[in-house]
Protein backbone atom coordinates (compact mmCIF):
# COMPACT_ATOMS: atom_id res chain seq x y z
CA UNK A 1 0.00 0.00 0.00
CA UNK A 2 1.36 3.47 -0.92
CA UNK A 3 2.76 5.21 2.03
CA UNK A 4 2.60 9.40 1.60
CA UNK A 5 5.38 11.20 3.64
CA UNK A 6 6.51 14.63 4.33
CA UNK A 7 9.64 15.64 6.02
CA UNK A 8 9.00 17.73 9.66
CA UNK A 9 12.45 19.29 10.69
CA UNK A 10 11.34 18.39 14.02
CA UNK A 11 11.67 14.52 13.65
CA UNK A 12 9.47 11.71 12.81
CA UNK A 13 7.99 12.05 9.02
CA UNK A 14 4.53 12.21 8.84
CA UNK A 15 2.80 9.28 7.63
CA UNK A 16 -0.30 8.43 5.80
CA UNK A 17 -1.67 5.69 4.56
CA UNK A 18 -4.92 5.70 2.28
CA UNK A 19 -6.80 1.96 3.88
CA UNK A 20 -9.66 3.28 1.20
CA UNK A 21 -7.10 3.29 -1.58
CA UNK A 22 -8.05 -0.32 -3.38
CA UNK A 23 -11.67 -0.17 -1.90
CA UNK A 24 -12.23 2.95 -4.61
CA UNK A 25 -12.09 0.15 -7.30
CA UNK A 26 -15.79 -0.54 -6.04
CA UNK A 27 -16.82 2.79 -7.68
CA UNK A 28 -16.05 0.89 -10.92
CA UNK A 29 -18.82 -1.96 -9.96
CA UNK A 30 -21.87 0.23 -10.61
CA UNK A 31 -21.32 -0.05 -14.54
CA UNK A 32 -19.94 -3.65 -14.44
CA UNK A 33 -23.21 -4.55 -12.16
CA UNK A 34 -26.00 -4.66 -15.34
CA UNK A 35 -23.08 -6.58 -17.61
CA UNK A 36 -23.10 -9.13 -14.90
CA UNK A 37 -26.72 -9.44 -15.38
CA UNK A 38 -26.38 -9.73 -18.65
CA UNK A 39 -24.36 -12.90 -18.36
CA UNK A 40 -26.61 -14.21 -15.60
CA UNK A 41 -29.44 -14.14 -17.94
CA UNK A 42 -28.00 -16.32 -21.04
CA UNK A 43 -26.81 -18.95 -18.25
CA UNK A 44 -30.40 -18.93 -16.47
CA UNK A 45 -32.56 -17.22 -19.17
CA UNK A 46 -34.63 -16.06 -16.09
CA UNK A 47 -35.22 -12.53 -16.83
CA UNK A 48 -35.72 -11.68 -13.34
CA UNK A 49 -32.00 -11.82 -12.71
CA UNK A 50 -32.36 -8.41 -14.77
CA UNK A 51 -33.69 -6.46 -11.91
CA UNK A 52 -30.56 -7.34 -9.56
CA UNK A 53 -28.76 -4.03 -10.30
CA UNK A 54 -31.71 -2.44 -8.41
CA UNK A 55 -31.76 -5.24 -5.98
CA UNK A 56 -28.34 -4.51 -5.19
CA UNK A 57 -28.77 -0.44 -5.09
CA UNK A 58 -31.86 -0.31 -2.87
CA UNK A 59 -31.92 -3.68 -1.22
CA UNK A 60 -28.27 -4.81 -0.65
CA UNK A 61 -26.32 -1.36 -0.19
CA UNK A 62 -28.46 -0.08 2.70
CA UNK A 63 -27.63 -3.31 4.42
CA UNK A 64 -23.95 -3.24 4.08
CA UNK A 65 -23.77 0.53 4.92
CA UNK A 66 -25.61 -0.41 8.58
CA UNK A 67 -23.01 -3.67 8.66
CA UNK A 68 -19.99 -2.10 7.57
CA UNK A 69 -20.95 1.11 9.58
CA UNK A 70 -19.10 4.95 9.10
CA UNK A 71 -15.29 5.97 8.50
CA UNK A 72 -14.90 9.91 10.10
CA UNK A 73 -11.00 9.43 9.49
CA UNK A 74 -9.45 12.16 7.16
CA UNK A 75 -6.06 12.28 5.57
CA UNK A 76 -3.95 14.60 7.15
CA UNK A 77 -4.05 18.34 5.54
CA UNK A 78 -0.40 18.37 4.95
CA UNK A 79 -0.35 15.63 2.58
CA UNK A 80 -3.68 16.51 0.90
CA UNK A 81 -1.65 17.91 -2.40
CA UNK A 82 0.23 14.55 -2.70
CA UNK A 83 -2.71 12.47 -2.40
CA UNK A 84 -4.52 15.00 -4.31
CA UNK A 85 -1.41 14.53 -6.99
CA UNK A 86 -1.50 10.39 -7.26
CA UNK A 87 -2.79 9.84 -10.78
CA UNK A 88 -4.33 5.91 -9.06
CA UNK A 89 -7.32 7.77 -7.85
CA UNK A 90 -8.20 10.00 -11.45
CA UNK A 91 -6.87 7.25 -13.53
CA UNK A 92 -9.91 5.27 -11.83
CA UNK A 93 -12.49 8.16 -12.92
CA UNK A 94 -11.27 7.74 -16.43
CA UNK A 95 -11.80 4.23 -16.36
CA UNK A 96 -14.80 4.82 -15.06
CA UNK A 97 -16.11 6.89 -18.31
CA UNK A 98 -15.57 3.80 -21.43
CA UNK A 99 -17.23 1.22 -18.81
CA UNK A 100 -20.29 3.14 -18.77
CA UNK A 101 -20.55 3.31 -22.50
CA UNK A 102 -19.97 -0.21 -22.80
CA UNK A 103 -23.09 -0.87 -20.48
CA UNK A 104 -25.41 1.64 -21.88
CA UNK A 105 -24.42 -0.05 -25.59
CA UNK A 106 -24.52 -3.90 -24.42
CA UNK A 107 -28.05 -2.73 -22.73
CA UNK A 108 -29.54 -1.49 -26.50
CA UNK A 109 -28.07 -4.62 -27.81
CA UNK A 110 -29.20 -6.89 -25.32
CA UNK A 111 -32.82 -5.52 -25.57
CA UNK A 112 -32.52 -5.25 -29.07
CA UNK A 113 -31.91 -8.51 -29.95
CA UNK A 114 -32.32 -11.14 -27.04
CA UNK A 115 -36.01 -12.38 -27.32
CA UNK A 116 -37.66 -10.28 -23.97
CA UNK A 117 -40.98 -10.04 -22.76
CA UNK A 118 -42.39 -6.54 -22.31
CA UNK A 119 -41.14 -6.93 -18.65
CA UNK A 120 -37.81 -7.49 -19.31
CA UNK A 121 -37.10 -5.18 -21.02
CA UNK A 122 -38.52 -2.55 -18.76
CA UNK A 123 -35.96 -4.66 -16.02
CA UNK A 124 -32.85 -3.34 -18.18
CA UNK A 125 -34.51 -0.05 -18.84
CA UNK A 126 -35.07 0.83 -15.36
CA UNK A 127 -31.83 -0.86 -14.00
CA UNK A 128 -29.49 0.45 -16.36
CA UNK A 129 -30.94 3.51 -16.52
CA UNK A 130 -30.71 4.21 -12.58
CA UNK A 131 -26.92 2.88 -13.16
CA UNK A 132 -26.25 5.51 -15.57
CA UNK A 133 -27.74 7.97 -13.34
CA UNK A 134 -24.39 7.33 -11.93
CA UNK A 135 -22.58 8.20 -14.60
CA UNK A 136 -23.67 12.08 -13.46
CA UNK A 137 -21.74 11.05 -10.53
CA UNK A 138 -18.34 10.00 -12.24
CA UNK A 139 -19.29 13.67 -14.52
CA UNK A 140 -19.19 15.10 -11.58
CA UNK A 141 -16.28 14.20 -9.69
CA UNK A 142 -14.07 15.06 -13.57
CA UNK A 143 -16.39 18.20 -14.67
CA UNK A 144 -15.40 20.00 -11.37
CA UNK A 145 -11.81 19.88 -12.23
CA UNK A 146 -9.21 22.01 -13.90
CA UNK A 147 -8.15 19.73 -16.06
CA UNK A 148 -9.01 20.03 -19.57
CA UNK A 149 -8.74 16.13 -20.15
CA UNK A 150 -10.98 15.60 -17.17
CA UNK A 151 -13.60 18.69 -18.18
CA UNK A 152 -13.82 16.57 -21.78
CA UNK A 153 -14.53 13.46 -20.26
CA UNK A 154 -17.27 15.04 -17.89
CA UNK A 155 -18.70 16.10 -21.27
CA UNK A 156 -18.42 12.66 -22.94
CA UNK A 157 -19.70 10.69 -19.83
CA UNK A 158 -22.60 12.60 -19.45
CA UNK A 159 -24.05 11.31 -23.41
CA UNK A 160 -24.69 8.29 -21.59
CA UNK A 161 -27.44 9.95 -19.67
CA UNK A 162 -27.74 12.86 -22.13
CA UNK A 163 -27.62 14.95 -19.44
CA UNK A 164 -24.70 17.16 -20.72
CA UNK A 165 -26.14 20.64 -19.63
CA UNK A 166 -25.23 19.24 -15.87
CA UNK A 167 -21.12 19.95 -15.45
CA UNK A 168 -22.25 23.61 -16.17
CA UNK A 169 -25.39 23.64 -14.62
CA UNK A 170 -24.07 22.23 -11.60
CA UNK A 171 -20.48 23.94 -11.51
CA UNK A 172 -21.59 27.73 -11.98
CA UNK A 173 -25.42 27.39 -11.29
CA UNK A 174 -25.70 24.99 -8.75
CA UNK A 175 -23.04 25.83 -6.61
CA UNK A 176 -23.34 29.53 -6.70
CA UNK A 177 -26.97 29.64 -5.76
CA UNK A 178 -27.17 26.34 -3.45
CA UNK A 179 -29.50 26.58 -0.57
CA UNK A 180 -31.35 29.50 -1.60
CA UNK A 181 -35.01 29.26 -3.02
CA UNK A 182 -33.36 30.08 -6.36
CA UNK A 183 -31.97 26.84 -6.98
CA UNK A 184 -33.92 24.46 -8.92
CA UNK A 185 -31.00 21.68 -7.38
CA UNK A 186 -31.71 22.25 -3.74
CA UNK A 187 -35.08 20.88 -2.08
CA UNK A 188 -37.36 22.95 -0.24
CA UNK A 189 -39.11 22.07 3.65
CA UNK A 190 -42.39 20.49 3.08
CA UNK A 191 -41.56 19.82 -0.95
CA UNK A 192 -42.01 16.25 -1.56
CA UNK A 193 -39.37 14.72 -4.24
CA UNK A 194 -41.73 14.63 -6.99
CA UNK A 195 -42.60 17.78 -6.98
CA UNK A 196 -39.04 18.80 -6.62
CA UNK A 197 -38.32 16.72 -9.65
CA UNK A 198 -40.98 18.82 -11.79
CA UNK A 199 -38.73 21.97 -10.66
CA UNK A 200 -35.72 20.08 -10.50
CA UNK A 201 -35.35 19.04 -14.26
CA UNK A 202 -36.48 21.83 -16.25
CA UNK A 203 -34.86 24.59 -13.90
CA UNK A 204 -31.77 22.79 -14.64
CA UNK A 205 -31.69 22.98 -18.23
CA UNK A 206 -33.02 26.56 -18.18
CA UNK A 207 -30.20 27.72 -16.23
CA UNK A 208 -27.41 25.83 -17.56
CA UNK A 209 -28.74 27.83 -21.03
CA UNK A 210 -28.97 30.74 -19.43
CA UNK A 211 -25.20 30.53 -18.26
CA UNK A 212 -23.90 28.98 -21.46
CA UNK A 213 -25.93 31.66 -23.43
CA UNK A 214 -24.48 34.21 -21.24
CA UNK A 215 -20.89 33.36 -21.78
CA UNK A 216 -20.90 32.35 -25.34
CA UNK A 217 -23.06 36.26 -25.90
CA UNK A 218 -19.56 37.71 -23.99
CA UNK A 219 -17.25 36.85 -26.99
CA UNK A 220 -20.10 37.86 -29.84
CA UNK A 221 -20.80 34.07 -30.38
CA UNK A 222 -24.74 33.01 -31.01
CA UNK A 223 -25.38 30.27 -28.38
CA UNK A 224 -26.01 27.77 -31.02
CA UNK A 225 -22.94 27.67 -32.13
CA UNK A 226 -22.10 24.09 -32.29
CA UNK A 227 -18.19 24.39 -31.76
CA UNK A 228 -18.10 26.85 -28.41
CA UNK A 229 -21.23 25.48 -26.77
CA UNK A 230 -19.94 22.99 -24.19
CA UNK A 231 -23.80 21.97 -23.51
CA UNK A 232 -24.39 20.92 -27.29
CA UNK A 233 -20.61 18.84 -27.56
CA UNK A 234 -22.16 16.59 -25.07
CA UNK A 235 -25.80 16.45 -26.16
CA UNK A 236 -24.55 15.90 -30.16
CA UNK A 237 -22.65 12.42 -29.01
CA UNK A 238 -25.56 11.58 -26.82
CA UNK A 239 -27.80 12.13 -29.73
CA UNK A 240 -25.44 10.38 -31.80
CA UNK A 241 -25.09 7.58 -29.86
CA UNK A 242 -29.42 7.06 -29.41
CA UNK A 243 -29.86 6.99 -33.58
CA UNK A 244 -27.11 4.79 -33.86
CA UNK A 245 -29.01 2.39 -31.14
CA UNK A 246 -32.63 2.96 -33.25
CA UNK A 247 -30.90 2.63 -36.31
CA UNK A 248 -28.77 -0.75 -35.26
CA UNK A 249 -31.55 -2.05 -33.02
CA UNK A 250 -34.97 -0.80 -34.40
CA UNK A 251 -38.08 0.96 -32.63
CA UNK A 252 -37.96 -1.10 -29.49
CA UNK A 253 -34.85 1.31 -28.57
CA UNK A 254 -37.72 4.12 -28.76
CA UNK A 255 -39.32 2.83 -25.02
CA UNK A 256 -36.09 1.64 -23.67
CA UNK A 257 -34.07 5.04 -24.35
CA UNK A 258 -37.14 6.88 -22.68
CA UNK A 259 -37.41 4.79 -19.53
CA UNK A 260 -33.42 4.66 -19.55
CA UNK A 261 -33.17 8.58 -19.89
CA UNK A 262 -35.86 8.98 -17.32
CA UNK A 263 -34.06 7.15 -14.53
CA UNK A 264 -30.70 8.52 -15.00
CA UNK A 265 -32.07 11.84 -14.68
CA UNK A 266 -34.20 10.46 -11.65
CA UNK A 267 -30.98 9.25 -9.98
CA UNK A 268 -29.51 12.54 -10.12
CA UNK A 269 -32.98 14.25 -8.75
CA UNK A 270 -32.80 11.50 -5.92
CA UNK A 271 -29.04 12.59 -4.78
CA UNK A 272 -29.77 16.47 -5.56
CA UNK A 273 -33.29 15.99 -3.51
CA UNK A 274 -31.35 14.60 0.11
CA UNK A 275 -28.39 16.69 -0.51
CA UNK A 276 -29.36 20.34 0.54
CA UNK A 277 -33.28 19.57 2.05
CA UNK A 278 -34.66 22.12 3.66
CA UNK A 279 -31.36 24.66 4.46
CA UNK A 280 -30.89 28.14 3.90
CA UNK A 281 -28.55 30.57 3.16
CA UNK A 282 -29.20 33.53 4.94
CA UNK A 283 -29.29 36.60 3.34
CA UNK A 284 -26.74 39.81 3.97
CA UNK A 285 -27.47 43.42 4.59
CA UNK A 286 -26.53 43.74 0.93
CA UNK A 287 -29.11 41.94 -0.17
CA UNK A 288 -26.52 38.72 -0.90
CA UNK A 289 -26.74 35.12 0.63
CA UNK A 290 -24.18 34.18 2.61
CA UNK A 291 -21.13 32.04 1.16
CA UNK A 292 -22.14 28.50 1.45
CA UNK A 293 -21.27 26.91 4.38
CA UNK A 294 -20.60 23.84 5.63
CA UNK A 295 -24.23 23.75 7.10
CA UNK A 296 -25.98 23.80 4.21
CA UNK A 297 -25.03 20.80 2.96
CA UNK A 298 -26.33 17.19 4.03
CA UNK A 299 -23.57 14.19 4.65
CA UNK A 300 -22.93 10.52 5.16
CA UNK A 301 -19.84 8.94 6.12
CA UNK A 302 -21.50 5.93 5.44
CA UNK A 303 -18.79 3.99 3.41
CA UNK A 304 -20.03 1.24 1.05
CA UNK A 305 -22.03 3.93 -0.64
CA UNK A 306 -19.65 6.74 -0.96
CA UNK A 307 -16.99 3.92 -2.20
CA UNK A 308 -20.00 3.67 -4.96
CA UNK A 309 -20.85 7.70 -5.61
CA UNK A 310 -16.69 8.80 -4.99
CA UNK A 311 -16.89 10.73 -1.85
CA UNK A 312 -20.28 11.98 -3.05
CA UNK A 313 -21.88 12.29 0.51
CA UNK A 314 -18.76 13.86 1.99
CA UNK A 315 -21.10 17.28 0.58
CA UNK A 316 -20.24 19.72 2.64
CA UNK A 317 -16.83 19.79 1.98
CA UNK A 318 -16.91 19.51 -1.54
CA UNK A 319 -19.52 22.75 -1.69
CA UNK A 320 -16.42 24.61 0.34
CA UNK A 321 -14.03 23.29 -1.81
CA UNK A 322 -15.45 22.09 -5.09
CA UNK A 323 -12.31 20.95 -6.72
CA UNK A 324 -11.30 19.07 -4.34
CA UNK A 325 -10.82 15.53 -4.99
CA UNK A 326 -12.74 13.35 -4.01
CA UNK A 327 -10.07 11.06 -2.17
CA UNK A 328 -9.02 14.47 -0.18
CA UNK A 329 -12.55 15.30 1.15
CA UNK A 330 -13.54 15.71 4.76
CA UNK A 331 -15.47 14.44 7.51
CA UNK A 332 -16.21 17.44 10.10
CA UNK A 333 -17.77 17.32 13.40
CA UNK A 334 -21.31 18.93 13.66
CA UNK A 335 -22.23 18.97 9.99
CA UNK A 336 -25.84 18.47 8.92
CA UNK A 337 -25.99 14.50 8.98
CA UNK A 338 -28.34 12.59 7.06
CA UNK A 339 -28.93 9.08 9.28
CA UNK A 340 -28.37 6.90 6.18
CA UNK A 341 -26.26 6.49 3.47
CA UNK A 342 -27.66 7.68 -0.25
CA UNK A 343 -29.22 4.33 -1.06
CA UNK A 344 -31.11 4.55 2.45
CA UNK A 345 -32.02 8.21 1.76
CA UNK A 346 -33.20 7.55 -1.53
CA UNK A 347 -36.04 4.83 -0.82
CA UNK A 348 -37.00 7.39 2.15
CA UNK A 349 -37.21 10.27 0.01
CA UNK A 350 -39.83 7.98 -2.63
CA UNK A 351 -42.06 7.53 0.32
CA UNK A 352 -42.50 11.52 1.42
CA UNK A 353 -44.48 11.17 4.62
CA UNK A 354 -41.44 8.88 6.21
CA UNK A 355 -39.42 11.15 3.96
CA UNK A 356 -40.72 14.18 6.28
CA UNK A 357 -41.39 12.38 9.75
CA UNK A 358 -37.40 11.87 9.67
CA UNK A 359 -35.79 14.55 7.81
CA UNK A 360 -38.17 17.64 8.76
CA UNK A 361 -36.95 17.27 12.71
CA UNK A 362 -33.52 17.44 11.61
CA UNK A 363 -33.61 20.04 9.77
CA UNK A 364 -35.15 22.17 12.76
CA UNK A 365 -32.24 20.63 15.12
CA UNK A 366 -29.59 22.08 12.35
CA UNK A 367 -30.62 25.66 12.56
CA UNK A 368 -31.61 25.13 15.80
CA UNK A 369 -35.37 25.87 15.63
CA UNK A 370 -34.77 29.38 13.43
CA UNK A 371 -37.39 29.32 10.55
CA UNK A 372 -35.26 32.02 9.37
CA UNK A 373 -32.64 29.51 7.99
CA UNK A 374 -35.26 26.75 6.44
CA UNK A 375 -35.25 26.94 3.09
CA UNK A 376 -39.28 26.57 3.13
CA UNK A 377 -41.63 25.63 0.10
CA UNK A 378 -43.55 28.49 -0.55
CA UNK A 379 -47.12 26.73 -1.50
CA UNK A 380 -46.39 25.87 2.42
CA UNK A 381 -45.26 28.31 4.21
CA UNK A 382 -47.75 29.83 6.44
CA UNK A 383 -48.51 25.94 7.70
CA UNK A 384 -44.93 25.34 8.38
CA UNK A 385 -44.79 28.61 10.08
CA UNK A 386 -47.52 28.30 12.44
CA UNK A 387 -46.87 24.45 12.90
CA UNK A 388 -43.14 25.19 13.80
CA UNK A 389 -42.61 28.48 15.10
CA UNK A 390 -41.49 27.97 18.90
CA UNK A 391 -42.00 24.12 18.96
CA UNK A 392 -39.35 22.08 20.55
CA UNK A 393 -36.07 20.95 18.67
CA UNK A 394 -35.79 17.44 19.57
CA UNK A 395 -33.61 15.61 17.25
CA UNK A 396 -29.74 15.52 17.07
CA UNK A 397 -28.35 16.74 14.48
CA UNK A 398 -25.26 13.55 13.98
CA UNK B 1 -24.21 41.13 -27.17
CA UNK B 2 -20.59 42.92 -25.31
CA UNK B 3 -22.47 44.24 -21.84
CA UNK B 4 -19.40 43.20 -20.38
CA UNK B 5 -16.84 45.06 -22.34
CA UNK B 6 -19.15 48.44 -22.45
CA UNK B 7 -19.79 48.63 -19.10
CA UNK B 8 -16.58 49.24 -17.24
CA UNK B 9 -16.30 52.58 -15.36
CA UNK B 10 -14.00 55.31 -16.88
CA UNK B 11 -12.39 55.76 -13.94
CA UNK B 12 -11.60 51.63 -13.84
CA UNK B 13 -10.68 52.05 -17.29
CA UNK B 14 -7.77 54.88 -16.29
CA UNK B 15 -6.23 52.89 -13.50
CA UNK B 16 -3.76 50.26 -14.27
CA UNK B 17 -4.91 46.97 -15.46
CA UNK B 18 -4.78 44.64 -12.40
CA UNK B 19 -4.07 40.71 -11.75
CA UNK B 20 -6.42 38.81 -9.63
CA UNK B 21 -6.95 35.08 -8.15
CA UNK B 22 -10.11 32.84 -6.87
CA UNK B 23 -9.37 33.37 -3.27
CA UNK B 24 -10.88 29.53 -3.32
CA UNK B 25 -9.57 27.96 -6.05
CA UNK B 26 -6.68 30.37 -7.73
CA UNK B 27 -7.98 30.83 -10.86
CA UNK B 28 -6.28 33.96 -12.32
CA UNK B 29 -7.71 36.95 -14.46
CA UNK B 30 -5.52 39.17 -15.99
CA UNK B 31 -7.17 42.34 -16.68
CA UNK B 32 -4.75 42.93 -19.09
CA UNK B 33 -4.93 40.13 -21.18
CA UNK B 34 -8.49 39.37 -20.71
CA UNK B 35 -9.82 35.94 -20.66
CA UNK B 36 -10.84 34.08 -23.59
CA UNK B 37 -13.17 31.12 -22.71
CA UNK B 38 -15.30 33.62 -20.31
CA UNK B 39 -15.65 36.08 -22.75
CA UNK B 40 -14.04 38.90 -21.70
CA UNK B 41 -12.21 41.07 -24.17
CA UNK B 42 -8.23 42.63 -23.47
CA UNK B 43 -8.27 45.14 -21.16
CA UNK B 44 -11.68 44.41 -19.88
CA UNK B 45 -11.62 45.17 -15.57
CA UNK B 46 -13.54 42.43 -13.07
CA UNK B 47 -15.25 45.19 -11.56
CA UNK B 48 -17.00 44.92 -15.00
CA UNK B 49 -17.89 41.31 -14.85
CA UNK B 50 -21.96 40.69 -14.58
CA UNK B 51 -22.94 40.74 -10.88
CA UNK B 52 -24.15 36.96 -11.25
CA UNK B 53 -20.76 35.76 -12.64
CA UNK B 54 -18.78 33.28 -10.55
CA UNK B 55 -15.50 31.49 -10.60
CA UNK B 56 -15.50 29.45 -13.85
CA UNK B 57 -13.10 27.12 -12.07
CA UNK B 58 -14.78 26.48 -8.19
CA UNK B 59 -17.94 28.41 -8.91
CA UNK B 60 -18.23 29.52 -5.35
CA UNK B 61 -16.38 32.57 -5.14
CA UNK B 62 -17.45 36.18 -7.40
CA UNK B 63 -15.63 39.14 -8.27
CA UNK B 64 -16.25 40.63 -4.86
CA UNK B 65 -13.98 37.91 -3.30
CA UNK B 66 -11.25 38.18 -6.14
CA UNK B 67 -7.69 39.28 -4.34
CA UNK B 68 -5.20 41.30 -5.89
CA UNK B 69 -2.65 38.88 -7.49
CA UNK B 70 0.70 40.39 -7.58
CA UNK B 71 2.48 37.22 -8.84
CA UNK B 72 2.09 36.17 -12.84
CA UNK B 73 0.67 32.67 -12.50
CA UNK B 74 -2.10 31.15 -13.85
CA UNK B 75 -2.27 27.33 -11.87
CA UNK B 76 -2.80 27.11 -8.17
CA UNK B 77 -4.30 24.04 -6.37
CA UNK B 78 -3.96 24.96 -3.10
CA UNK B 79 -7.50 23.66 -2.05
CA UNK B 80 -7.60 20.78 -4.49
Amino acid sequence: MKVYTLERGDGEPLRYIDKKRFLWLASLAIPAIPLGTFAAYFATRSELVLLFPLVFFYGIVPVLDVLVGEDTSNPPEELVLELSADRYYRWLTYAAVPLYFVTFGAAAWFVGTQPLSFLGILAVALSVGFYSGSAITVGHELGHKKEKLERWLAKIVLAVPAYGHFWIEHNRGHHRDVATPEDPASSRFGENIYKFALREIPGALRRAWALEKGRLNRTGKSAFNLRENEILHSWALAAALRLGFLAAFGPVMIPFLLIHDFLAWWGLTSANYIEHYGLLRRMGADGKYEKPLPRHSWNSNHVVSNLLSFHLERHSDHHAHPTRRYQALRHFENLPTLPGGYSAMFLLAYVPPLWFRIMNPRVLAVVGGDLDQVNIAPDIRDAVLAKYAGAPVTAAVA
Amino acid sequence: MSSAYASASPAAVASEPARWRCPECGWSYDEAQGDRDEGFAPNTRLESFPDDWSCPDCGVRDKRDFERDPEAHTACISNE
